[in-house]
């Protein structure tokens, strides 16, 4: 028996003695602190104020099809940009489409707004794609009814449809696409909810048959050299964080190796667009903006 | 006429779409693990090296495009084994980590570089509507005003908190997770038949915001079953009320830790460790010469040191085990391990390695300074593990380091060695010598368990069979409780000198050696044929006694030394010999002041006899406990007294009648036998 496993074993032992048995008044004090930021902690996300970016002089792609006879959309976006939030609500608004077509969100995704990080705990799952997994209304449904107030990642503005991630670290708030979308979704009985994207991993297996590993090397190099280009010029902001230089390369790579890396993408929600569409008529998708030309020429 | 062109495109894109349609795209099923896909894949080896291939390539598109892969892999789920088919299921997993790590690194430490070669245009940027970035002083100062918790444990100044934003999150995640025990808690009485739909609707509404008495109550409840199952929090007292239900859910959770008999199982682990140490004790022989360190490092005959780097751990089981498996393969050097016995080394061989263990352990403890651990751990106890509150960092530290380093500091468990020790060698702040009044308290307990064969975390049922069980184990607390109070009475007695009615007092008193030798003494000064003549009304106790005893064979003062019938105070005989006894013990007190203890109670011992009767008294608690034990006995036997049964009936009749109803009730009155000690 190590010393460590007694230690353990000697803290359980005296949390269990002290919630069964006396407690001294002085420390309890303390706990009851603890306690109550627990409880602050529901409300700390609502007392902030947050900032919130904004992308300026900036084109979004859009374009108008017209397939087995009947109108469909197809809208781009970026995540963490409120202006691009203000759009595609704005879309929904005008267009009136029977269905919504999430181009970056999958089955396996919409998980992680579940369960959050014990999503990775499970073993993954790359069944053979069926129809049914690409209906999630009712999923959706059942993520605003139940998890949603639950939450403490994820804030939505008083009188909007609007949903945006927070960090509370910078104190500032990052729109999410995906929940905005489904959330206005759920509040019309008409509108359809459909998951257009592949699974990732699935999307990785791919690439990594196809590609060797020479491509993939120069590949990488290209984007970093691109990334430094555009930071000499100042055309990119510093990032503060990690996180906020890989949505950089993330939107490279999208515009420069995307008719390599993303093609097979496009290509299946284009698919997936023209089954539904047979269907049910007038759709909108959105796509990460530098995606929609590609799809639009796969269609 | 300008619109005819435009309509025309609008029909022909519309018929190339639908020929396309038709024709040439695919369906979304048939996109992804296409026949060309499967043959690719049956084309690649299963080697080491396609296998290091894939996952460069898989390292390398997860930086360009998802870190899916990664996160997976961080908690140690290997999606390699659903991928590919499963051609590379069957590595295992902490190879395919490393390899992984391996050659992640060459890519992370580019995209590193680079990230901190842009973060220094911040100083270029424009800072209007910005948040400009503080010096290290202007943010300790703020950290100061934000948390009053760090300031009343009096931390020292210039510090900085690591953990305050992973605090936040943690906070959020607990949340969570208390949540979702309590939605398995509910399935659970769902399943088991009962009711849940109102609690579930008082629940919505209190997580939704409208909160009231029956609310917040339920949901107190609830997060407090939810917390033992889980054991996160530590709770107040005003808790309390919601923990009556609880004992068995914490007796599960035990179990998992330390096996079938936890309560008991964790006082054996604690008292076998102190024993090992209190055996060997290096460093609390100070003054010792070294043949004495070397006795006592004897008692345990070997001295194994598991994992230097890690802790100082002393181990009784795995010393056997290993000194056994290397005497059958003629003792193979082991790199991790050191084990020698000290029956064959020389003198100068055992006190070189005390001294490189007290080498190593001064290092641990300059690791402790260096970071600015806290000694008082007991106090944060569970916050500690849960929160990582009290971490501290010197900015020093932090300085000129990479990001690697500093998470290396982040995830080491500072100051986790149990011992501690002094400059000049002595051990000053380890939790287990501090304690040790308790753990001597603990080993009492367990012999009286074991004796007993009772466990506090018995299940308690409505069942009526178990009733009897309940109520059994009532009477048998209140009785040991009783007993420690007698217990703790007449050791206290003992001390002090003050009386008490009490048999066992009595007994103890008479047996002892000091009060026999001043009998004796009144005895051959009074009883004996040529002793003093005080009075006429001595002569008058004296010669019928003198008669009866001198009758019997052997000395006199020895016959009457065994009886103990004349000093009854009842009878007339009695009375006057306490008065004899009383003037008798007023002479020897006055003797005492003169400072003649030496004439009366005979020569002081040696250091040796000295020491004995230092042991014995030690041993008091125990012969207390001894004879309560007989005593017992002795009641419970009579508590049963049968009137038809001839052989008690014997004894019973020999007794007086005010005796043997007062035995018949399984008393003993103390004032009967307060009489004889007026006599002693």
């Amino acid at each position: 028996m190590s010393a460590s496993i007694v230690k353990r074993s000697a803290n359980l032992l005296k949390n269990s003695k002290q919630i069964i048995n006396n407690a001294n008044a002085a420390k309890d004090k303390k706990l009851e602190n603890e306690l109550e930021t627990i409880k602050k902690m529901a409300k700390f996300k609502f007392d902030i104020e947050y900032q919130s970016n904004f992308r300026t002089n900036f084109q979004y792609e859009e374009k108008e099809l017209f397939i087995f006879n009947h109108k469909g959309w197809i809208t781009g976006y970026f995540d963490n940009d409120t202006s691009s939030s203000d759009l595609v609500l704005m879309r929904c608004g005008q267009k009136k489409p029977k269905g919504i077509l999430l181009g970056d969100c999958n089955m396996s995704d919409f998980e992680f707004y579940e369960k959050g990080e014990q999503k990775y705990r499970e073993t993954p799952t790359i069944n053979p794609i069926s129809g049914e997994d690409l209906l999630g209304r009712q999923r959706c449904m059942k993520f605003f009814r139940e998890n949603f107030p639950k939450n403490l990642k994820y804030v939505k503005d008083t009188g909007d449809y609007k949903i945006s991630q927070i960090d509370t670290q910078f104190k500032r708030k990052v729109f999410n696409c995906n929940l905005t979308l489904s959330h206005y979704g759920c509040f019309f009985d008409s509108i359809k909810i459909i998951f257009a994207s592949p699974n990732k991993l699935l999307h990785f297996e791919d690439l990594v048959v196809n590609f060797s590993l020479e491509e993939l090397q120069y590949m990488f190099v290209q984007t970093i050299q691109e990334y430094k280009n555009r930071a000499s010029q100042h055309l990119l902001n510093p990032p503060l964080i990690p996180p906020e230089m890989y949505e950089r390369i993330h939107e490279i790579t999208q515009e420069i190796h995307g008719e390599k890396l993303f093609e097979k993408k496009c290509l299946y929600t284009a698919a997936v667009f023209r089954k539904i569409h047979k269907l049910y008529p007038e759709n909108i998708l959105f796509m990460p903006n530098y995606l929609v030309q590609r799809t639009y020429e796969n269609m | 006429m300008s619109r005819e062109p435009t309509k025309i495109c609008k029909i022909i894109n519309e018929f190339l779409f639908i020929i396309r349609v038709d024709s040439f795209c695919p369906d979304f099923d048939e996109i992804y693990r296409n026949k060309e896909f499967k043959l690719k894949l049956k084309e690649a080896k299963i080697d080491l090296k396609s296998l290091e291939e894939y996952l460069e390539k898989i390292a390398i598109l997860s930086h360009l495009i998802n870190k899916e892969f990664i996160f997976y892999l961080a908690v140690g789920n290997n999606p390699l084994k659903v991928m590919f088919g499963g051609k590379f299921a069957n590595f295992p997993d902490n190879l395919v980590t490393e390899i992984f790590n391996k050659i992640n690194n060459v890519y992370q430490s580019e995209l590193e570089k680079l990230f901190f070669d842009d973060l220094k245009r911040i100083k270029n940027t424009v800072s209007f509507g910005r948040e400009s970035l503080r010096d290290y002083t202007e943010e300790i100062q703020k950290w100061d005003k934000f948390s009053p918790m760090y300031k009343e444990k009096k931390f020292p100044k210039n510090k900085f908190i690591v953990d305050k934003y992973t605090k936040q999150e943690e906070i959020s995640f607990i949340n969570e997770l208390l949540i979702a025990q309590i939605g398995i808690i509910i399935k659970q009485k769902e399943l088991n038949g009962k009711n849940m739909n109102l609690t579930k609707l008082h629940l919505r509404n209190y997580l939704s915001g409208y909160k009231n008495k029956q609310n917040t109550e339920l949901y107190n409840q609830l997060m407090v079953e939810a917390n033992a199952y889980l054991g996160l929090l530590k709770l107040p007292v005003s808790f309390k009320k919601y923990s009556k239900h609880l004992d068995e859910i914490l007796y599960k959770r035990l179990e998992e830790v330390l096996g079938e008999d936890p309560y008991e199982n964790y006082k054996s682990s604690i008292i076998k460790i102190y024993n090992q140490l209190k055996g060997i004790d290096p460093f609390i022989v100070k003054d010792g010469s070294e043949s004495e360190m070397k006795e006592s490092m004897l008692k345990k005959n070997q001295m194994n040191l598991i994992d230097i780097n890690e802790k100082l751990i002393w181990d009784g089981k795995k010393q056997a085990k290993l000194a056994d498996d290397d005497k059958i393969e003629n003792k193979k050097p082991n790199d991790n391990l050191l084990t020698y016995d000290i029956s064959q080394e020389t003198d100068e061989n055992v006190k070189n390695k005390l001294l490189m263990l007290r080498d190593i352990q001064q290092s641990f403890e300059l690791e402790r300074k260096e970071t600015g651990e806290n000694s008082d751990e007991d106090d944060n106890g569970l916050k500690n593990l849960m929160f990582g509150g009290g971490k501290t960092i010197d900015l020093d530290l932090i300085k000129n380091k990479s990001i690697d380093e500093l998470k290396k500091i982040d995830l080491e468990e500072i100051g986790s060695y149990d011992i501690q020790m002094d400059e000049n060698g002595e051990i000053s702040n380890s939790t287990l010598y501090e304690n040790h009044h308790e753990i001597i308290k603990l080993e009492k307990e367990l012999n009286l368990k074991k004796s007993l064969k009772e466990n506090t975390f018995e299940k308690i049922s409505e069942a009526p069979e178990n009733n009897f069980m309940v109520n059994y184990q009532k009477l048998s607390t209140a009785l040991m409780k009783k007993d420690k109070e007698r217990n703790q009475k007449i050791s206290r007695a003992l001390e002090t000198g003050d009386y008490i009615d009490d048999p066992i007092y009595i007994q103890i008193l008479y047996e002892e050696p000091r009060f026999a030798k001043i009998r004796e003494k009144f005895l051959k000064k009074y009883f004996t044929q040529g002793g003093k003549q005080v009075d006429s009304a001595v002569d008058k106790i004296k010669t019928p006694l003198l008669d009866k005893y001198a009758k019997m064979p052997g000395d006199i003062v020895s016959n009457m030394m065994k009886d103990n019938t004349f000093y009854e105070y009842d009878s007339p005989e009695g009375k006057q010999t306490s008065k004899l006894y009383e003037r008798f013990m007023d002479e020897i007190e006055e003797e005492e002041g003169n400072g003649k203890y030496e004439e009366l109670y005979g020569p002081l011992g040696n250091s040796e006899s000295l020491d004995e009767e230092v042991d014995d008294l030690l041993n008091i608690d125990q012969l207390i406990q001894n004879n309560l034990e007989e005593l017992n006995k002795e009641n419970s036997k009579k508590i049963y007294y049968d009137p038809f049964d001839k052989k008690e009936n014997v004894n019973a009749n020999n007794l007086k009648e005010d005796k043997r109803l007062d035995y018949e009730k399984g008393r003993i009155k103390g004032k009967k036998q307060t009489n004889k000690l007026n006599l002693l």
